[in-house]
């Protein structure tokens, strides 16, 4: 009985001795997660009064009305802040101004000499005085003959039409100063032909003379210029142009292409120019000072 | 502009010893004087609607006028614009082309439309034959006949 006592104590004992040693193996919690309570939180606490940090890989823009946008540059997601920004930076109202202006650029070089062109004249809405919507209207003619005078090009008054937008960079300066770039299209219908025309063909020994009958032709063509404008006195104001052309269209024609296309220039030329002198009509009297006074109050 | 070529390649090929003229061109003058070729400008006459050119051989064994060739063009005079630096100038609209075929097999317009800018627009199609490999490199006459450097020779 003494032994079966004993024997019945031992494994007791052995059943308690295993359970203390499982205790040991398995943890209570993951150590890896647990943070020292020295450590800095992932998300710093902003104490009040303190302006928050912004992570590296948020840029701040703005967007075409002036307010300001963050945006997360590792996924690409924008944030329109509309709580914070107070006011937009453009200094002028939306519909700024109006200028009209008349394009002498042909008419000075006729006088230099220059035996086809007429002039034309345009008119701007100033919007924001940052982007202005242009429409310009002319007129052209050719009656061109070479050196050695071996024919006349003649082509009749018509009319060009021009339809673009100016990108003003001082949009936020006075509107007395303007640099920009703008973009055209232009169109045309005329007339042309080629009258006295004289053909030497040396091996016959013959020489003719020869008319090229007139012919139509309806051309369109793009301007990408850059110009600049001073105000000179009151609302007037001179502007230059350096234009860079390409032709777009103008058909095919039996007797040849035409060689100058108003409102284009002549063909084969990369570059024409524009002076002009204009009036601008204000629709809002804005004094820049005021207004950043404004902004900043 | 017209290019020479040989029938039987396809292939362009300069013709040698050959003249050419126009035919009742003033002094008799020649656009080429016994000389080599790959291509010739053919100068339409402004004041009529036909040119006729002529072809002389003066290699040996073709160099008698009975085996000149003569090519007639017959066209519509268009006039036309070219450019400021050209100036006007007739467009030449082939309607109809002849030859005669001695050593030429054959004449191909590539555009009906003439102008005196430097454009292939004619192709003349001479026959040719291939030499044999020469055993005798000492045979020099037959080298001065060759038409063009692929020993390519008109019949």
């Amino acid at each position: 009985m003494s032994s079966i006592r004993h024997i019945l104590i031992l494994v007791c004992a052995m059943f308690a001795v295993t359970t203390m040693a499982q205790r040991r193996i398995t943890p209570v919690a993951n150590p890896e997660n647990k943070r020292p309570e020295t450590e800095t939180p992932v998300v710093k606490e902003v104490k009040p009064g303190e302006t928050p940090v912004r992570p590296a890989s948020v840029i701040e823009t703005h967007d075409m009305e002036g307010r300001v946008v963050l945006v997360d540059t590792i996924s690409g997601v924008e944030y329109h802040d509309t709580i914070t920004v107070k006011a937009p930076p453009t200094v002028y109202p939306r519909f700024a101004a109006v200028s009209v202006g008349v394009n002498a650029w042909d008419a000075l070089a006729r006088l230099a000499g220059q035996q086809y062109g007429v002039g034309g004249v345009w008119a701007e809405l100033s919007i924001h005085n940052w982007f202005k919507p242009i429409v310009e209207f002319g007129l052209g003619m050719a009656d061109y003959m070479p050196k050695d005078e071996s024919y006349r090009y003649k082509s009749g008054m018509a009319p060009y039409f021009k339809i673009g937008l100016n990108y003003n960079f001082l949009y936020n300066s006075t509107p007395d100063y303007s640099v920009y770039l703008g973009l055209r299209y232009g169109i045309s219908s005329f007339s042309y032909r080629i009258e006295d025309v004289t053909a030497v063909n040396g091996y016959w020994d013959e020489s003719t003379t020869l008319s090229v009958p007139s012919q139509h032709a309806t051309a369109g063509y793009f301007e990408f210029l850059f110009g600049l404008r001073v105000q000179i006195w009151r609302n007037i104001s001179l502007g230059w142009e350096l234009r860079v052309h390409k032709l777009l269209h103008q058909g095919t024609h039996l007797y040849g292409d035409p060689w100058y296309i108003p409102g284009f220039g002549t063909d084969g030329s990369l570059f024409s120019g524009a002076f002009s002198v204009s009036y601008t009509l204000p629709f809002q009297r804005t004094s820049k000072k005021s207004t950043i006074s404004e902004m900043e109050n | 502009m017209a290019g020479f070529y040989s029938y039987t390649t396809l292939s362009p090929i300069s013709v040698n010893k050959i003249s050419l003229g126009g035919v009742d061109a003033p002094d008799d003058s020649l656009i080429i004087n016994n000389a080599s070729a790959s291509e010739v400008y053919l100068p339409f006459r402004a004041e009529h609607d036909e040119t006729q050119f002529y072809i002389h051989y003066h290699s040996r064994g073709i160099d008698d006028s009975a085996f000149n060739d003569t090519l007639t063009f017959r066209y519509n005079r268009l006039p036309y614009f070219a450019s400021e630096e050209c100036g006007a100038m007739y467009k030449y609209e082939v309607k109809e082309f002849s030859s005669t075929y001695h050593l030429i097999d054959s004449i191909a317009l590539l555009d009906v439309n003439i102008t005196n800018t430097d454009r292939e627009t004619i192709r003349i199609f001479f026959r040719t034959y291939t030499e044999p490999p020469e055993e005798d490199t000492d045979d020099s006459e037959n080298t001065d006949d060759s038409v063009d450097s692929a020993n390519r020779n008109m019949l």
